[in-house]
């Protein structure tokens, strides 16, 4: 019996004033699958993770998470509980330690009792253990989009949205990222990536779809899609 | 899973960043407020005993009692609807960046996270209008001599009804991007009932909460205004309504309209930190065509070179008619307010302070040429030039809104007919030395926040820049009504006060021409 959906995308549409950012995405994502989102840049994958995390207000079409329809509207929390979203670019306190985000969010997620040697491990393994007391302004920007990771997976979820995730990142901890990507969705996450990089999707992503200029051009097996026709056109490969 | 309770993760947030607050910072705060307190105390004081002159016999009282009737209502709708635009892109809520990333991405109750910052936003334009309205108390009980008592308590408790109400409105334009919509395109029109509001006091004083507002002052300040208790409850009741409101839909922000919010809110800080004004209205235009997007007019270029760059101006204006709306408004009040108190030093002042903002509306392009100071190389005009051929259009509108200003004042009988022909002759020149005052100071660019670097004189110097346009303007057509005012006749003044004008837009247009685009 094939799993739910556990990330729902029905005829996403979003326009900006005249410009349409994109056009009738369909994407479903069962719990344990990985989908990367594939394009140029102002292709449509960054619109389409955002309208994904709530982050957007879709101009049509549904958001459904975890089968709760989040489709306009405000405040739901028990969506929330169960998305995680990692933006492209690391946004942090300045004025919160390493440690502290991670706290922070182990509290925002009533997590806070079981947290400590769950953020121990996550700090380890990204190598950020013997940062945990430093503030923002004292680390690289890959530190801080491990950092941000970290806060992405550290708390529960069943889907996982990752914009760009592997900027900034050098090529060990890209490793370790996939590593994690990977134990998510044993886990039975439903994980939906960005990238530019077919290289760190290959062998993540079961599933690719190719977004150009807000549509779609090609979807279906990673490998069948990196190798085909449309991936070719546009130079993807 | 369920919503977790927010107050551990705000009060855990509140902790560490106490924790992390460098030594020193919060008596450092203190000191600075208590720096800025003094400075206003000694200016205000200062600046009420300039504008005290004799107390106004009773004649001259009553006709302060009706320019406050006619000019507070729009003053304050004025106001209002500037809340409102201002909440289509910032607003009495505004999180960080990493609150939306950290906090409203989390399972917390939305409206646990908002209340806190709406309750300070609240008290913020309760207290902003209280403010206003206590700078109005000053400038009234300077000039009448009537009990302190209820004229404060009426000037300061009206505006902050008004700053709570603006606020609460603010929150309910912040929560959805329709109503934000609705409100970048219908403010212009609201504004164009200010005018209206002048002319019909009467009608304005009961027109809304900007005059019910109004109503207590006037009476308070000696005026006839039957009802005006009843005005007090109203406009208790329809801020009460408004907080109740909004207070219930703390929780139905879009995170998207939050997050559009946040990811300006750096720029403004720092903007506002180096008094950068026009970073923030670059800021402001982008968050308005991401609402609205860029609207699409056309219009066929002219065939003759010397009309392309007002063909230019008024695809400006027309692209952005808002600007235009602004310009009206502002207008009005400066030629409405010079024709019914021209006696009055602070009122003229302030006529002219308004009147230099109805121009700066206007010569937004000149700006945008410093905002690009190499897209002018595309061109054959030299800067100095183009600048002034910017300068053509702001100068025939400003005209032109002056001359309505003018018509309506004599309907409303506040200009006597004999002025009325100086009056309207007089707008052309006006408007040429405020539009090249604006041009002055527009056409520099961005705030030079390398004088910022040199302490104290530095930031004497940036204050200096910052204020060029608008004292340039009160210099020149001060000294042109001076001129009136001092002559046994105004008549007598008139051929001085003209060479005096004609002299200053071409030592303006002079100055204009020789400029080089800013580095």
């Amino acid at each position: 019996m094939p799993l739910p959906d556990e990330l729902r995308l029905c005829g996403l549409r979003k326009v900006y004033g005249d410009v349409v950012a994109l056009d009738g995405l369909d994407l479903d994502v069962a719990a344990g699958q990985c989908v990367a989102l594939i394009g140029h840049n102002g292709s449509g994958k960054t619109t389409a993770v955002r309208l994904a995390a709530g982050q957007l207000q879709p101009t049509a079409g549904t958001v459904t998470v975890a089968g709760i329809d989040v489709t306009g509207k405000a405040d739901v929390p028990e969506a929330r509980a169960r998305l995680s979203f990692v933006p492209d670019t690391p946004v942090l306190y300045g004025d919160l330690t390493v440690g502290e985000h991670l706290e922070l969010v182990a509290l925002a997620h009533g997590i806070a009792d079981h947290g400590a040697e769950r953020i121990a491990a996550l700090l380890a393994e990204l190598g950020l253990a013997g940062r945990r007391d430093f503030l923002p302004g004292q680390l690289s920007r890959g530190l801080r989009q491990k950092t941000q990771l970290a806060c992405a997976l550290l708390r529960p979820f069943q889907v996982l949205l990752l914009d760009e995730p592997v900027v900034g990142l050098d090529p060990p901890s890209q490793q370790t990222l996939r590593r994690l990507l990977r134990r998510a969705a044993v886990r039975g996450a439903a994980v939906v990536l960005t990238t530019h990089q077919l290289g760190f999707a290959d062998g993540l992503a079961d599933r690719a779809v190719i977004l150009d200029q807000g549509q779609v051009a090609d979807a279906g097996p990673f490998q069948r899609v990196v190798a085909g026709a449309e991936a070719a056109r546009l130079g993807l490969r | 899973m369920s919503a977790v309770p927010a107050r551990l993760a705000l009060a855990y947030r509140r902790r560490r960043r106490r924790a992390h607050r460098p030594p020193g910072q919060l008596s450092d705060q203190l000191a600075l407020a208590y720096v800025v307190v003094l400075y206003a105390l000694i200016l205000g004081w200062s600046t009420f005993r300039t504008v005290r002159q004799t107390s106004a016999a009773p004649a001259e009282a009553a006709r302060l009692a009706e320019l406050v009737a006619r000019l507070g209502p729009a003053a304050l709708l004025v106001g209002l609807v500037a809340a409102l635009r201002y909440a289509t892109w910032q607003g009495p809520v505004v999180f960080g960046a990493a609150d939306v990333q950290l906090l409203l991405a989390a399972p917390l109750p939305r409206a646990a996270l908002v209340r806190p910052r709406l309750a300070w936003g609240l008290v913020a334009g309760a207290a902003l209008g209280g403010l206003v309205g206590l700078g109005a108390f000053l400038l009234l009980w300077a000039e009448l001599a009537v009990p302190a008592g209820p004229l404060l308590a009426a000037g300061v408790l009206g505006p902050a009804a008004v700053g709570l109400l603006a606020a609460a409105l603010g929150w309910l334009v912040e929560e959805s991007p329709a109503r934000a919509r609705a409100v970048l395109r219908l403010s212009p029109f609201a504004l164009l009932l200010a005018p209206a509001l002048w002319v019909t006091p009467d009608v304005a004083l009961w027109s809304g909460p900007w005059g019910w507002a109004v109503g207590p002052i006037v009476a308070a300040a000696g005026g006839r205004v039957p009802g005006w208790p009843f005005q007090a409850v109203l406009l208790a009741l329809a801020a009460a309504a408004a907080l109740t409101v909004a207070w219930r839909h703390a929780g139905a922000a879009p995170t998207e309209e939050l997050a559009r919010r946040a990811a300006l809110r750096g720029g403004v800080a720092a903007s506002v930190y180096l008094l950068d004004v026009r970073g923030v209205a670059l800021l402001r235009h982008q968050a308005t065509r991401a609402l609205l997007g860029i609207r699409r007019v056309r219009l066929r270029p002219p065939r003759v070179r010397w009309l392309a760059i007002p063909w230019r101006d008024v695809l400006a204006t027309l692209r952005a008619p808002g600007r235009l709306g602004w310009a009206t408004a502002l207008a009005g009040a400066a030629v409405l307010s010079a024709a019914a108190a021209p006696d009055r030093r602070a009122l003229v002042a302030a006529a002219v302070l308004a009147g230099y903002l109805a121009a700066g509306r206007l010569v937004e392009p000149v700006r945008m040429e410093a905002d690009q100071p190499d897209a002018h190389r595309q061109l054959t005009w030299r800067y100095g030039s183009l600048v002034l051929q910017h300068c053509l259009l702001p100068t025939a509108m400003l005209a032109a809104l002056g001359m309505l200003g003018v018509v309506a004042a004599r309907l409303t009988g506040l200009l006597p007919t004999a002025a009325r022909g100086f009056a309207l002759a007089g707008t052309l020149p006006a408007a040429a030395v405020l539009v090249l005052a604006a041009a002055i100071a527009g056409r520099r660019g961005r705030v030079p926040v390398e004088l910022l670097a040199l302490g104290d004189a530095g930031a004497i110097a940036l204050l200096g820049w910052i204020m060029t346009g608008p004292l340039l303007a009160e210099t020149l057509l001060g000294l042109a009504i001076a001129l009136l005012r001092t002559a046994p006749t105004p008549q007598a003044a008139i051929p001085t006060a003209a060479l005096w004008l004609a002299l200053a837009v071409l030592a303006e247009q002079a100055w204009l021409r020789t400029r080089k685009p800013p580095s």
